[in-house]
């Protein structure tokens, strides 16, 4: 026989709330239709969640289960008793220690909170970025944009546009393909000169608090800047 | 039994023709009163046509069990007892509009839709079908076939009556044309009625869910996915193929077949409460896949909980899986996919927790049910208030009243529920409906007819034969057949009737053989099932007596089952006229006969169940003697507090003590016994021992309900006994109502399902004691919020409404660990500490975890009433639970006519569900009782005690258990009490029984007649 445990089910770390692990009935519709079922050896939807109705939280967050899990939301949109799994899992995720958050996830929200994107660019190298960007665009020889410039914090816009950091960081000739589209339509838009990163990685480690600061500094922006609408490019 | 209200409507409208409206239509119409069944659809008998088979008896209703010819063609299952009822009034495409007035006078406007062919001209010849061009969707067969607009909606439909479904018919006008009697009226209009009425029954029934919504399961996508109800439509004679359980692409035998269930029940996104039939059905739709089509067919189960609660369901299950070989897979299947040859894959996660896939050729959606728009509409108009799952809102102690005093539900309209608990709450409904309507009234009897002295010497033969039938000429030659019959011994009259059905046709088919001076009758027509009655009612009016009437099955027999054989089929009609003729001849002139009934009720057991049975009786006019064996009234309910409703019993129970005690026609018998007993239905004469002198005294009654309730088991299991912090259900209601502090220090408490239920031992389900889990689990957690609740279960059996019930529980935190019986939940003691040891089948670990309290749910068993099962002679099944008449269609009935059952005497069940027991019992004996006399068929076992031997072979093979042995050791078989088998006088070694009607000369007399040629 096994190794037999005895959890503690009366001081859970993950806050169940009925929609999340106790209203389960075990049928299994969440497991056969997820596609990240066999992937993580001992776990899938079903066992993760009757091992968080039996106590097992600290397991749960400590297997990879989680991580591997999508968040697609398959499972929940199947499961006939309404349990919220996409938002215990997520919740896992943020119970987890931070040092412990896969990859490079949590030092890229540690960057955003101090600089305002996740991969820590300069203030000074995104404007001149910009600007550079812009020039090549309304001289571009193939397509060039007579009078087109990169509008920056630009008052009363009627679109504040978010970046993904990786973008300017790596392909910035990629920012190009929205600024066409708003210059052929004529779109008055405008990128904000700080806190401009749209992808905010809080919201996939489970981190509450810093996905909020991320999401507060955009909506910051569209206030300073009096503008009604937020495009998320990503 | 008036009550002296003279201002009282005396009928009662019932909403509804399935079973449930039919069964409280009789019911009503027996005791009296006037009924008017309104159905919506074309013909009675709601969903219960179109189940082949039912279960748990697997056949198709009563007819099996009921020898007597009357009962035979009563079959509730198919409306002919509501049919045929001179007191019931059937108004089928009919729908209530309005209701107005009160309790007992009640004035309902009926709306009825034409269905554009008159039925008091239809004859049901088929024509208008036979040459209508148009088709449409045969609802029958739930979309496997189609039928012409002009239809018969199925063979056995009532009325009789061919409808147009105007959707789909062009009015081209050749039904009109074709019909031989003008019945076609393609411009009706709709009509109303209005009725007055004392009470009003709702019975009309649930939808089938439609899975098509449901994309997943490929329903409407996929010819081989296919609902539960195609599936029964399929196996069927009358189905689309005949009976040939194939599937539907290809029309191949499938090798391999599933069941999914709870498709639209169980789920939040459907219908989130349990459906209560699925898992019995599919039981039965796996047994008759082996049956049919082989025991090498693979039948699969995928399922959450087996609900099986209904009284021997279990045993039904076990025999699924231990004889059948049906597969059951814990598992909710998400969704199928198509696979080659036009299979089915299903991908799952077994019990180890592997995945597999299969492919089946055939998978059935069990689907469950749900209130109808109608019956929404319905509720609307009558101003009734629906719950959350649209079913109507009754009360525990009310369970068939709805919220508008003088509406009554029952059936699935009520909730979800099987045949038999409909068929009692259908009771129920009539026993309250009854009241409102001033009680029963006494049948004005129509005298007996004299049986006419018929001299053997001058038999005086008429023989008729039925000329009516579009293509009879093609079929046989009937002329040749008359002539035949003309020159067969004592033959005065013979000739070609045109003979209908209808009164006027059989009262001048009784003229004709009257003028002739006819003493015995030949009539060769096509089946007896409907008319027959009528037809010897007919001759026995104009002075022929009734039994000296033969009838050949010229369409059961010839016509219908030699058809291209014209010459044949003339040969054999000439054979079974002569065979007739030689029967008839040789028959003898029998007398019905009456006697008086005894119009007082002995209810034994003063539980919920016998008091409320008591006093719906005392109420509707009848003398009640109620024996109790304790000091108190009251029975099991006693130790109840409330209800997983929140319902306070013990006022409850104390408002029904002191009804019965101060009622005018009860008289309570406490600390009694049955001493002695003998009798027979109408006239019992029991003499019973009271208190501890044990004074006797002798009573007469003439019905007997058993409502002697059922306890709780005592474990063995788990330190029962030597801890005392293992205990009861019942013991932890106590502790909840008197120790509330106590329950406060528990940290942990664990509950164990069937301790005692589903085991060799004891192999029934107790049915309760899952609910009453889940309503002490929220008792505890409510009195103490921290209290960590664990109940052990081998399927969590909250049926219907239940359902809601264990939702609560679970979002309460309480924690349901189902366990295989071969591994069950383990309660060991460390030290002082008891711990429980378990292995959680999902995560499949061992866990442990100390307990504060272990509590046993311990199964219900009944009663001993081995000593009074001995004295009354009737029959217990051998867990010692009565045994009713047929598990289905007469649930409450004991097959000893004058006997019914009631409450936990019957099977475990809940308080509510006693009290509508209780009540249908009262309507099935109050109805026996209004009758005031009793009729004696004729048809009965005679003993010559002379030829008697005391063998006591007939009392061993009597299934009713009617022969007794007299004082001399003779057998001796009251007329009034045989129900005419005829089992005794075939096994006679004596041959000192003869069976009246068929004796050993009169069927000699036939088969020499048989055997002879023309």
């Amino acid at each position: 026989m096994q190794e037999t445990i005895s959890p503690d089910r009366t001081n859970p770390k993950i806050a169940i709330t009925p929609e999340q692990a106790d209203r389960c009935l075990a049928c299994g519709t969440c497991t056969g239709v997820c596609p990240a079922s066999e992937s993580v050896p001992g776990w899938d939807a079903r066992k993760a969640i009757r091992a968080l109705a039996l106590g097992l939280d600290q397991e749960v967050i400590d297997s990879a289960w989680p991580w591997v899990c999508t968040l697609c939301g398959r499972c929940e949109y199947n499961c006939p008793m309404g349990v919220e799994l996409v938002k215990t899992f997520r919740a896992c995720r943020g119970a987890r220690e931070r040092d412990k958050v896969p990859g490079t996830l949590h030092q890229g929200i540690l960057m955003n909170l101090e600089r305002g994107n996740n991969f820590g660019i300069p203030r000074d190298d995104y404007l001149m970025l910009l600007a550079d960007l812009g020039v090549e665009m309304e001289n571009d020889p193939d397509q060039p944009c007579p009078g087109f410039y990169v509008p920056v914090d630009k008052e009363g816009a009627n679109l504040l546009v978010t970046i993904n950091a990786r973008v300017p960081y790596a392909e910035p000739d990629n920012l190009k393909f929205w600024w066409r589209i708003f210059y052929a339509a004529k779109e008055d838009w405008t990128l904000p000169a700080v806190n401009w990163d749209g992808v905010n990685w809080a919201l996939y480690t489970g981190d509450d608090v810093s996905m909020k600061i991320g999401v507060t500094r955009i909506i910051e922006n569209a206030r300073r800047l009096k503008v009604q609408t937020i495009l998320y490019p990503e | 039994m008036a009550t002296g209200n003279t201002n009282l409507h005396r009928a009662v409208l019932v909403v509804g023709g399935g079973v449930a409206g039919l069964q409280a239509a009789v019911d009503v119409a027996s005791a009296g009163l006037q009924v008017y069944l309104v159905d919506r659809a074309e013909s009675i008998g709601g969903l219960m046509p179109q189940l082949d088979k039912t279960f748990p008896t697997n056949d198709c209703g009563m007819c099996f069990i009921a020898p007597k010819e009357e009962d035979r063609s009563g079959c509730l299952r198919s409306g002919v007892a509501v049919w045929r009822h001179p007191r019931i009034m059937v108004w089928t495409n009919a729908e209530v509009q309005e209701l107005e007035g009160a309790p007992g006078n009640f004035r309902a406007t009926v709306a009825l839709r034409p269905r554009f062919i008159d039925p008091d001209l239809c004859t049901a010849c088929g024509l208008c079908a036979e040459i209508c061009p148009e088709r449409a969707i045969n609802s029958y067969n739930v979309g496997l076939a189609q039928h012409p607009a002009a239809y018969l909606p199925f063979p056995q439909a009532l009325p009789r009556v061919y409808a147009i479904e105007k959707a789909a018919c062009t009015e081209c006008g050749l039904c009109v044309e074709a019909c031989p009697v003008g019945a076609v009226k393609l411009a009706d209009t709709p009509t109303t009625r209005d009725v007055a009425v004392a009470a009003v029954i709702l019975a009309p029934g649930n939808e089938v869910f439609d899975p098509t919504p449901l994309k997943q399961y490929l329903y409407g996508q996929h010819p081989n996915v296919i609902t539960s109800l195609e599936y029964e439509r399929l196996y069927s004679g009358t189905g689309p193929t005949l009976g040939q359980l194939v599937r539907p692409m290809d029309g191949r035998p499938p090798k391999k077949i599933a069941w999914l269930q709870c498709i639209g029940s169980r789920d939040v996104k459907s219908h989130s409460y349990c459906s209560g039939v699925c898992c019995m059905y599919a039981l039965k739709e796996a047994m008759i896949a082996k049956d049919r089509l082989g025991a090498e067919v693979e039948t699969t189960i995928f399922f959450m909980d087996m609900r099986v609660v209904g009284k021997d369901y279990e045993q039904y299950y076990t025999r699924t899986r231990d004889q059948y070989g049906v597969r059951f897979i814990c598992y909710r299947v998400p969704a199928l996919a198509p696979a080659d040859h036009g299979d089915i894959r299903i991908e799952y996660y077994d019990a180890n927790g592997r995945k597999q896939a299969e492919d089946f050729h055939l998978v059935v959606l069990a689907s469950g049910f749900g209130v109808g728009a109608a019956a929404r509409a319905l509720a609307g108009r009558l101003g009734i208030d629906l719950n959350r799952h649209n079913y109507p809102v009754t009360d525990p102690a009310r369970p068939v009243a709805t919220s508008r005093p003088g509406i009554y539900a029952c059936g699935t309209f009520q909730a979800p529920k099987d045949i038999p608990e409909s068929l009692m709450e259908a009771s129920a409904a009539a026993a309250c409906s009854l009241l409102a309507a001033g009680g029963p009234r006494p049948e004005n009897l129509t005298p007996i007819p004299p049986v006419p002295e018929v001299p053997a010497s001058s038999p005086r033969l008429g023989v008729f034969f039925c000329g009516w039938g579009p293509d009879l000429d093609d079929l046989i030659d009937s002329a040749a057949v008359q002539a035949y019959a003309a020159t067969l011994p004592d033959v005065v009259a013979s000739a070609v009737h045109p003979l209908d059905c209808g009164p006027q046709g059989l009262a001048a088919l009784a003229q004709q053989a009257a003028a002739a001076q006819v003493n015995r009758v030949v009539v060769a027509a096509c089946t007896p099932m409907i008319n027959e009655p009528q037809l010897r009612d007919a001759f026995q009016q104009v002075g022929i007596n009734k039994y000296l009437i033969e009838v050949v099955h010229i369409r059961a027999e010839v016509t219908g089952v030699h058809a291209g054989n014209k010459e044949g089929a003339t040969a054999k009609a000439k054979t079974l006229l002569r065979r007739a003729a030689a029967r008839v001849r040789s028959l003898e002139p029998l007398a019905e006969t009456r006697f008086e009934i005894t119009p007082r009720a002995l209810v034994v057991g003063g539980g919920v169940a016998g008091m409320t049975a008591a006093c719906n009786l005392g109420d509707q006019g009848f003398t009640v003697h109620l024996l109790e064996k304790t000091e108190q009234l009251g029975g099991l309910a006693r130790s109840l507090t409330r209800t997983i409703e929140g319902w306070e019993v013990q006022p409850y129970l104390q408002e029904l003590v002191q009804q019965v005690m101060a009622h005018k026609n009860i008289q309570v018998h406490l600390a009694s016994d049955i001493v002695s007993h003998q009798g027979r239905k109408g006239a019992f004469l029991t003499t019973i021992g009271s208190g501890p002198e044990r004074q006797q005294t002798t009573i007469r009654h003439g019905v007997t309900i058993l409502a002697t309730g059922a306890g709780e088991y005592r474990p063995q299991e788990y330190f029962y006994g030597t801890d005392p912090r293992v205990i009861t259900q019942l013991e932890l209601a106590a502790r909840l109502r008197d120790e509330p502090e106590l329950v406060q220090t528990w940290r942990r408490v664990i509950m164990i399902q069937c301790v005692g239920s589903r085991n060799t031992d004891n192999p029934t389900c107790s049915r309760i004691c899952c609910q009453t889990a889940v309503k002490h689990a929220l008792a505890l957690k409510e009195k103490n919020p921290g209290l960590d609740v664990v109940i052990f279960h081998r399927d969590m059996r909250m049926y219907g409404l239940l359902e809601d019930y264990y939702t609560a529980a679970r979002d309460q935190k309480v924690l349901f660990e189902r366990f295989d019986p071969a591994r069950p939940p383990q309660v060991r003691k460390a030290g002082e500490q008891l711990q429980v040891l378990f292995y959680d089948t999902i995560l499949q670990r061992w866990i442990t975890w100390p307990v504060d309290a272990v509590v046993l749910s311990a199964a219900l068993v009944p009663t001993d009433t081995r000593d009074l099962a001995r004295i009354l002679r009737l029959p217990q099944n051998p867990q010692g639970f009565w045994l009713e008449a047929h598990a289905k269609m007469r649930p409450l009935d004991l097959a000893t006519e004058g006997y019914y059952v009631c409450g936990t005497a019957h099977s475990p069940r809940l308080v509510k569900e006693a009290i509508t027991q209780g009540l249908a019992a009262a309507a099935r004996a109050g109805a026996f009782l209004a009758a005031a006399s009793q009729a004696i068929n004729p048809l009965v076992a005679v003993v010559n005690q002379g030829l008697c031997v005391g063998c006591l072979a007939c009392v061993r093979s009597c299934p009713y258990a009617i022969p007794q042995m007299d004082e001399k050791h003779r057998s001796q078989i009251d007329p009034a009490l045989c129900l005419g088998c005829g089992i005794c006088a075939g096994v006679c070694p004596a041959a000192a029984i003869t069976f009246t009607h068929y004796t050993d000369d009169q069927i000699n007399a036939e088969l020499e007649a048989w055997g002879a040629t023309e």
